[in-house]
């Protein structure tokens, strides 16, 4: 591994960045399930302690879901762009392969 | 009865303490899996790091994103770790405070004048008056309903007082008043992001203890802590191989620069030319340990921190860094081949394995003195390569440690070390005998290939026979005419049997 990626070189393996990205988006829909795991444990600590300390407990686990889900929503967005990216680099190339082919044909 | 008092008692008395178990138990399962998640969202920060995939200034931009994700994910793994001690209090008191409030409940109608009444008048001037004047002292019946009373409302005070701290936890992330960030940048403006300036040196071993340090630490600072200290960390096992490829890459930068030195040039030099030869076939190549002073090197083909199949090439005699390791690189090579033959999709991680000093004159060869160290830094590497894993929250690979010659006593002695040897099967080729018989080597699977017209076999100098019954390993097949150094043959049937090994699918026999 080497690190930080060069800045001066432009590169892109779209397949293997789409499978980053999938496994991005993974990432997202996981803890997006435990934090309604964690929605659901803090709905039982409010009914199963009631009155004040169920209301602090429930609003601490509310808080852990809440938590997981603001990482798993910027999870899920940085999936899109690094996807958005794959498509926007593909498009670009397919255009410029376009005006290229298009260069080609016009009679000189 | 009535009052706050026995207000308090009947909502403790009335708790519903198994769901509040099984609310804490699940918060705690999700605690415990918010570490591998992070460690899965490094894998592809450091994908994005690498270049690889994607380079550029995007792609720069792109890892930094992600690396943040990942910092502030650590800081509230550590926030929800101190808040589940909280709740894991608040379990713990909850049982013996609902206990206590029905036994002091049940027993309230024994007490004159009612529970909020002997629970005021508990006190000095009433205990002495009590023992004064003969008569007025409460019955056992009502005394133990009071005692019960003030243990229960103790309890019940301490479950407020964990919930409370269980929110105040996660004030470091941005939780206050019971009220968590909406946005990302809201959490993320409470961690610090930035690289810190050092990182704690960590524990020297064992490898468990290694690699729970290392998990522990957010990404910038192990990036930190390789640019820091790459001579303590890249020899370190129970680092990830990651990490030591990243800190032995270093040394080797450095060693290139630096004034030749004739006793360490020789090796930096063909390690480097070997890694840019495989790098440019396009195979991932990991510097698992580079000790040039030592002349000791550990290089790995494939990732050793997340593929299915591990397998580990110890070789014998007259084998050093300098001469031999393109061509151990080679049988590697052949041996990471014949396994994804005999097991399609799975993906296979070799390690030319020259971490000791491979005996060069007689009073080496002949004795075990060179297997001794050598068994248990092997012992020690293999424990190291499964912490590794852990450390990246990988599941466990099928390890297989292949010894050739002189390097199947190695094995035999890193048995010997303490502690279970940490591999799956062990595979014995052209071996000049073992101490004791196969179980000995504390793996489930022993496999041997003993040529018959092996002269180090027939020799027997350092014990049994491991093609003897006696020693109770699976014969793998070998070639009429082979000799010694022809068990990884291409052209021979003994490495598609290694490879059917490695890959896990042939069973002793």
């Amino acid at each position: 591994m080497t690190s930080p990626s060069p800045a001066d070189l432009v590169l892109v393996r779209p397949e293997a960045l789409t499978a980053l990205a999938g496994e991005l988006t993974g990432l997202a829909t996981d803890l997006l399930d435990d934090a309604d795991r964690c929605r659901a444990a803090a709905g039982s600590l409010s009914t199963a302690l009631d009155g004040e300390e169920g209301w602090s407990a429930g609003a601490a686990g509310t808080a852990w879901a809440e938590l997981g889900e603001v990482l798993a929503r910027r999870t899920a967005a940085l999936a899109q762009t690094v996807d958005g990216a794959v498509r926007s680099y593909l498009d670009a190339d397919a255009r410029r392969a376009g005006w290229i082919e298009r260069r080609r044909e016009t009679p000189r | 009865m009535t009052g706050p008092v026995t207000a308090r008692l009947r909502a403790a008395a009335a708790w519903d303490v198994p769901r509040l178990r099984g609310a804490v138990a699940a918060l705690g399962a999700v605690a415990e899996r918010l570490p591998t998640w992070r460690a899965r969202l490094e894998g592809i920060a450091r994908a994005l790091d690498s270049g690889e995939v994607w380079a550029g200034p995007a792609a720069v931009s792109a890892a930094g994103a992600v690396r943040e994700v990942s910092v502030v994910t650590w800081a509230v793994e550590r926030s929800l770790g101190s808040s589940l001690t909280a709740f894991d209090r608040l379990a713990a008191e909850a049982a013996p405070a609902q206990e206590l409030a029905r036994e002091a409940l049940g027993r309230s109608d024994e007490v004159p004048g009612g529970l909020p009444a002997a629970l005021a008048g508990r006190g000095r001037l009433a205990e002495a008056v009590g023992a004064l004047v003969p008569g007025t002292e409460l019955s056992p019946a009502a005394s133990a309903a009071v005692v019960a009373a003030e243990a229960a409302l103790r309890h019940a005070a301490a479950v407020g007082s964990a919930a409370e701290d269980a929110g105040a936890a996660l004030t470091g992330v941005g939780v206050h008043d019971a009220t968590a960030p909406t946005d990302f940048p809201a959490p993320a403006s409470w961690v610090p992001t930035a690289e810190p300036v050092c990182v704690t040196a960590g524990p020297p071993g064992p490898p468990e203890a290694v690699a729970l340090w290392w998990a522990a630490l957010p990404l910038p600072a192990q990036l930190a802590a390789l640019r820091a200290d790459p001579a303590g960390l890249g020899g370190r096992d129970g680092l990830p191989a990651w990490a030591r490829d990243v800190a032995n890459r270093q040394m080797l930068a450095a060693a290139l620069g630096a004034p030749p030195d004739e006793r360490t040039a020789a090796t930096a030099r063909v390690v480097a030319r070997r890694i840019e030869l495989e790098e440019a076939a396009g195979r991932e190549v990991q510097v698992h340990l580079l000790d040039l002073a030592a002349d000791r090197v550990v290089l790995g083909l494939g990732d050793l921190d997340t593929a299915d199949a591990v397998a580990v090439l110890v070789p014998g005699i007259h084998n050093t860094p300098a001469d031999d390791l393109g061509a151990l690189v080679g049988d590697a090579r052949d041996v990471d081949r014949a396994a994804r033959l005999a097991a399609s999709g799975i993906t296979v991680a070799t390690a030319v394995w020259l971490g000791y000093d491979s005996p060069t004159h007689p009073g080496q060869i002949l004795t075990r003195r060179s297997a001794v160290e050598g068994g248990r830094e092997l012992a020690d590497s293999l424990a190291g390569m499964r912490a590794g894993r852990r450390a990246v929250a990988a599941p466990d690979a099928r390890t297989t440690v292949l010894a050739h010659s002189y390097g199947t006593v190695v094995v035999d002695e890193a048995a010997d070390v303490p502690g279970v040897l940490d591999a799956d099967a062990v595979v014995l080729l052209g071996s000049p005998g073992m101490e004791e018989d196969a179980a000995a080597l504390e793996v489930p699977e022993v496999h041997d290939a003993a040529a018959a017209g092996d002269l180090v076999v027939a020799s027997r100098w350092f014990g049994t026979w491991t093609g003897a019954a006696a020693f109770h390993s699976s014969e793998l097949p070998v070639a009429p005419d082979a000799g010694h150094s022809d068990y990884y043959d291409p052209e021979g049937p003994t490495l598609p049997a290694v490879g059917e090994v490695v890959a896990g699918v042939r069973r002793p026999g």
